[in-house]
């Protein structure tokens, strides 16, 4: 149907624009929550169509283009869908579906305040992760960026309690700092070579206008640029942000701001660099070298937290870190093994956030230790919460065991330093069992201090739980099914038009 | 297909079902003291020079002419001190302490609360991006 109703080149705008003129609805309809509500579903509902609807066209091979205006010589505001932006945009706008289903149980049961606000800025964040996702440049990846920052400001200041507030001045003073950066390297890239575009298998002049030395600054500007990435040292605003209300954790975490960060790490990598230019700078190794070093003190900062939503938070500064380790394998494995990670730990990151905010409105706990015997009362949420650790830990039957299998193939494919990584990646699942399992074994296994009264915690409102349950089914189903959605198509056509990849 | 790394880790997955099951405990209590004593402090020290980056930058954009001339003499007096006399090197810090009062460190500036702050900027996206559409879609 949409076929027919849309032409074809209107479609990315279409869709980014979806979230926005909701915003506006919202607002307008601010004093009736039902209608209010309505538009937040309605609005999630239709992008997702419209970019479902991009994939046919996608998948043999097309892009879809459309260009706002010229911005400066060689360099258009516009928008670009290729294979790889259109996974992102499938995540990001399917996820808001289920977030706001989830944000309106959540809301709703903890009577917050400010509920127009944080729709208003839920969709403008939508927004601008749709934008990063269907960019077709630099600059207009930067704008988009920028949207993103500004807009879930907001949301994670929400609470307004001096802890939420510090919570967003840092998460501002981080992200506007790393603004700074990829502007500063957007420039540079524009002086050496003359254009922003994300080309497939890189820019084609780069490497002839600029040095070696040049190359490899830019680079480290890139990275500082992304921040949003959560790498380390530069992670610490990301469990800061937990004072965020859950469906903004998980909007954090699963469906815009991370991944923004990591979709742009990739793009830089794949469509600005290009497989070889990285490979012979060798920067690849050092990049692995980051992510190794980010998902091991990730995963054992993890080990000392109490907090469940920190101990979550810390999970994701190591799963970002290990689609960076993908890409910067730069084999064929690899890659693919960091373009699927994007929606499969999406999905799998935001069935365990969503968890945590269940519990915390059925039961007001926030700490493990508080959590003994919880999977009793709460059993549909911890089994789902098990699904998702399952993911986390690179174990059967989830969607984690697939990208990790492509991330083991990926290293030996790439041979000499990086066969040694496949033991790290041992290493890294392994601590990941040491703080995923306590959790699970205290919510099964261990006696609540109350237990022999009648417990009066049960499961979440079914707003809450539907979600929860179809994102923890969507984990598993990815484990037999890696297509649903056409995701593995879509990573195999991303990949293939990047070219040779190493070695 | 199996991968060498699989059968380890089903191993380390039993063996820590199996000693939980039967100590009670977690297996490797000594990493995750290690992991909450010194391995925090690490973090909370990195994470300090990290907001003291972040709140240079803040400082600088505050009044950039004035920090970076600010910056310059504090440089010049780290430099020089070591090859000019005490007397000389106090007049050098009594310059910087002049220049540090002489020279606002903030400009004056207009408060707003966030969701005014938030409107305005996405005001001045949204004429931007319609003034440039208009442009476009005048030009022949």
């Amino acid at each position: 149907m949409i076929e027919d109703l849309i032409p074809i080149a209107y479609r990315p705008l279409l869709a980014i624009l979806c979230p926005a003129i909701a915003s506006i609805f919202i607002v307008l309809f601010g004093k009736r929550p039902n209608i209010r509500e309505s538009w937040t579903m309605l609005a999630s509902i239709l992008q997702f169509l419209i970019i479902f609807s991009m994939v046919p066209i996608i998948i043999e091979g097309n892009v879809i283009k459309y260009t706002f205006f010229t911005a400066f010589p060689n360099v258009d505001f516009g928008f670009s869908v290729d294979a790889f932006g259109l996974i992102f945009a499938i995540t990001s706008s399917f996820l808001w579906i289920l977030v706001s289903s989830y944000s309106i149980g959540y809301m709703r049961s903890l009577h917050e305040h400010a509920q127009t606000r944080y729709y208003f800025c839920f969709a403008f964040a939508i927004f601008g992760a749709v934008g990063v996702a269907l960019s077709g440049n630099l600059l207009t990846m930067f704008i988009f960026y920028e949207i993103l920052t500004v807009s879930t400001y907001p949301l994670v200041a929400h609470d307004q309690t001096p802890e939420a507030l510090f919570a967003g001045r840092k998460y501002l003073a981080y992200l506007l700092t790393s603004g700074v950066f990829f502007l500063a390297a957007v420039v540079l890239t524009y002086y050496f070579a003359g254009t922003t575009d994300f080309v497939s298998g890189g820019i084609p002049n780069l490497v002839s206008e600029a040095s070696r030395t040049a190359l490899m600054v830019l680079f480290a500007i890139f990275l500082l640029g992304f921040m949003k990435a959560a790498w380390m040292p530069f992670h610490s605003w990301l469990p800061t942000a937990m004072a965020a209300p859950t469906p903004v954790s998980a909007l954090l975490h699963a469906v815009a701001v991370v991944k923004a960060g990591v979709f742009g790490i990739v793009r830089v990598v794949c469509y600005i660099y290009g497989i070889d230019l990285m490979h012979g700078l060798g920067l690849g190794l050092a990049l692995a070298f980051l992510a190794t070093f980010t998902l091991i003190v990730a995963n054992l900062f993890a080990l000392a937290q109490d907090n469940l939503k920190r101990r979550l938070a810390y999970s994701t500064i190591n799963q970002l870190s290990l689609i960076i380790f993908g890409v910067a394998l730069l084999s064929h494995e690899g890659i693919v093994g960091a373009m699927m990670h994007i929606p499969f730990h999406g999905f799998m990151k935001i069935t365990l956030f969503m968890c945590a905010g269940a519990i915390m409105v059925a039961s007001g706990k926030r700490n493990i230790s508080e959590m003994a015997g919880i999977g009793k009362t709460m059993p549909v949420t911890m089994i789902a919460f098990t699904i998702g650790a399952l993911g986390m830990c690179a174990l059967p039957p989830t969607a984690g065991y697939i990208t990790h299998h492509f991330f083991v193939h990926g290293s030996e494919e790439a041979g000499g330093t990086m066969t040694l990584f496949p033991y790290i990646l041992l290493i890294v699942a392994i601590l990941d069992v040491m703080y995923f399992f306590p959790i699970i074994y205290t919510a099964f296994f261990e006696k609540s201090e109350g237990s022999r009264g009648k417990s009066k915690i049960k499961e979440a409102p079914l707003l809450m739980l539907v979600p929860i349950a179809i994102t923890a089914t969507v984990s598993i189903i990815f484990y037999f099914y890696p297509d649903m959605f056409y995701i593995s198509e879509l990573v195999e056509t991303a990949v293939r038009s990047l070219g040779g990849v190493h070695p | 297909m199996i991968l060498i790394d699989e059968p380890l880790m089903y191993a380390f997955v039993a063996f820590w079902i199996i000693w939980v099951a039967v100590r009670r405990k977690e297996p490797g209590r000594w990493l995750i003291r290690f992991c909450e004593g010194p391995l925090m402090t690490f973090a909370a020290f990195m994470d300090w020079n990290v907001m003291r980056m972040a709140g240079f930058f803040v400082w600088l954009s505050r009044n950039p002419a004035a920090a970076l001339r600010i910056k310059g003499k504090e440089m010049m007096l780290k430099v020089e001190k070591p090859s000019v006399t005490p007397e000389r090197a106090a007049e050098y810090e009594r310059e910087l302490e002049e220049t540090r009062r002489r020279q606002p460190i903030r400009e004056p500036m207009v408060r707003l609360n966030i969701g005014t702050a938030m409107l305005l900027v996405l005001l001045f996206i949204a004429l931007y991006l319609m003034a440039m559409f208009i442009r476009t879609w005048l030009a022949p």
